[in-house]
């Protein structure tokens, strides 16, 4: 038999299941990018097209940099001849 | 005039700042930005203003090559949004594994920020364009 459950009961099973699924999400680790023209439409740029994974490129090293130092961000722009 | 004078000497002698609504407040600087950004938000873990000229204004990043790489690297994510298919973008959204990537090219100023992944992205964008408004021109 299935248990009631109160106001409050409900409210935290709401949030569980909200904080669940975006665990999914991002354990999935999806990768979106979406640009927004000057009037703030969106376009959501599909995967592995040029246009997305130039981007995803540049924002990956922009987050190493923050984060580790621009040594490693830029680790593959370095190679000099 | 007269009469202002002594109106003014008179609230002057009672201790009321007497210019102080006449004097404009300081307008926000790229580092004010920066401060006033981290208290907007506290899913921003780092930030870059670009000028009009794609120099780093302010950084969280501090002071060296590793900040003008990452001015560097947010004035090319923008240049790649410029130039994505369609055109016309200046605005854009990353959610990576690793955390969320927001950068917003005004007329005068650019920003762009690293996020952690939960983040939401209409709050992020409506902070960065209400910067961009504010730093002004």
């Amino acid at each position: 038999m299935r248990e009631k459950r109160g106001t409050l009961g409900r409210t935290v099973g709401a949030v569980g299941s909200i904080v669940s699924a975006a665990r999914g999400r991002q354990a999935r680790g999806a990768i979106r990018v979406v640009i927004y023209d000057a009037a703030g439409h969106g376009r959501r740029l599909k995967p592995e097209t040029e246009d997305h994974e130039r981007i995803v490129e540049v924002a990956e090293d922009l987050v190493a940099a923050v984060r580790e130092g621009p040594e490693t961000a830029s680790q593959s722009d370095s190679e000099t001849p | 005039m007269q009469i202002a004078t002594v109106t003014s000497q008179e609230i002057l002698l009672s201790g009321t700042p007497l210019f102080w609504r006449a004097v404009p407040g300081p307008a926000l600087t790229p580092e004010l930005a920066l401060d006033y950004l981290d208290e907007l938000s506290v899913d921003i873990e780092a930030a870059v203003v670009l000028d009009s000229a794609e120099k780093v204004a302010a950084a969280t990043v501090p002071e060296g090559p590793g900040r003008d790489g990452v001015g560097e690297l947010a004035a090319k994510l923008l240049d790649q949004v410029a130039s994505a298919e369609g055109g016309g973008a200046d605005q854009v959204e990353i959610a990576l594994p690793e955390g969320g990537v927001y950068a917003v090219r005004g007329e005068h100023w650019s920003i762009a920020v690293v996020t952690r992944r939960q983040a939401l992205p209409s709050l992020m964008f409506y902070d960065l364009r209400h910067v961009i408004e504010d730093l002004g021109s």
